[in-house]
């Protein structure tokens, strides 16, 4: 075979050869900045939520209304907010107290809007042994608060 | 042949020039759009230290179906005015009988009136006293033992009184 066919033969085989090599890593490159782009806007939509547990109050040793306001930039459905329940230092998700969490806002809803504050009524099954309690909000983006009240 | 090598390593050139203008664009905007994120971030933070209040004044009258309270709360932040909507007023009541009442509402929902509104009429600046009447149904003086009143302003700021 002659020399220039040859050479031709090599130059579209190394063409060939470097685009599917940079095919399959720009495919990879892109696949990887898709993961980082969804961790990316969880961290952002978790930096971006904020929850503000602005008073509690002890109705009765059995139940208690937690005022909780939403101060970030995204809307919070109040359902996701899990609340734990005791005296300080020992407080218990309300589940294990036989109890539950009604979360209401003025307009009627469980989601709370940008800057609306809406109110947890939490009730347990059996009353409390002590009059110092505490509750416990834990919030979406996995940061907790908690207030105290006494009866 | 000294020719075509000086053409290829200027095109070289030229093409490794054009890549690195093309990643340090990007770089430069990831960087921009991330330090524009951080700042927002950050904003939130500082609001509730920012939009501070302070409750002045607590009264209550007598009505014949039940009391009002009135309530007079110094907008005394550093952020700008106060929208109705984000700003609330709790009542935690405790009678005389020894049960405990609570009541929560948007300032928005509630007869209210402003002190001083000098600065933009109808609107609670830094400086302005907002003043909210609660009207409680059946609920009379003789039976209240304790009120505390609690107002949440719009971006995190707690004063009770």
């Amino acid at each position: 075979m002659s020399t220039p066919i040859v050479e031709g033969i090599l130059i579209v085989a190394s063409i060939a050869i470097a685009s599917i090599l940079s095919g399959v890593v720009l495919s990879k490159v892109y696949s990887i900045e898709s993961v980082l782009s969804q961790i990316a806007s969880l961290e952002k939509a978790n930096a971006q939520t904020r929850i503000k547990l602005v008073y509690l109050v002890c109705v009765s040793s059995s139940n208690f209304i937690a005022y909780v306001k939403n101060t970030g930039i995204l809307s919070v459905n109040m359902s996701m907010i899990d609340v734990l329940v005791g005296p300080p230092g020992s407080e218990k998700p309300i589940w294990m107290l036989g109890g539950s969490a009604y979360p209401i806002t003025q307009r009627g809803s469980q989601i709370l809007m940008q800057g609306e504050m809406g109110g947890i009524n939490i009730t347990i099954q059996s009353p409390l042994d002590t009059t110092i309690i505490s509750v416990r909000l834990i919030y979406p983006n996995g940061i907790s608060e908690y207030a105290i009240c006494s009866l | 042949m000294g020719l075509s090598n000086s053409l290829s390593s200027a095109l070289l050139m030229v093409a490794m020039i054009q890549i690195f203008v093309i990643f340090g664009g990007i770089s430069v905007g990831k960087i921009s759009e991330l330090s524009k994120e951080m700042y927002g971030v950050v904003s939130i933070d500082m609001r509730p230290i920012l939009d501070r209040c302070s409750i002045v004044g607590i009264s209550i009258n007598p009505m014949p179906s039940g009391s009002i309270i009135y309530v007079n709360t110094s907008n005394n932040g550093s952020m700008q005015w106060w929208d109705y909507r984000k700003i609330f007023v709790i009542l935690d009541i405790l009678l005389t009988s020894g049960s405990k009442q609570s009541y929560f509402a948007s300032v928005a929902s509630l007869p209210y009136t402003i002190y001083g509104d000098t600065i933009n009429p109808g609107i609670v600046d830094p400086g302005e006293i907002l003043g909210v009447w609660y009207n409680l149904q059946g609920i009379y003086v003789d039976n209240i033992s304790k009120v505390r009143v609690v107002f949440s302003t719009q971006y995190g700021g707690v004063c009770i009184g």
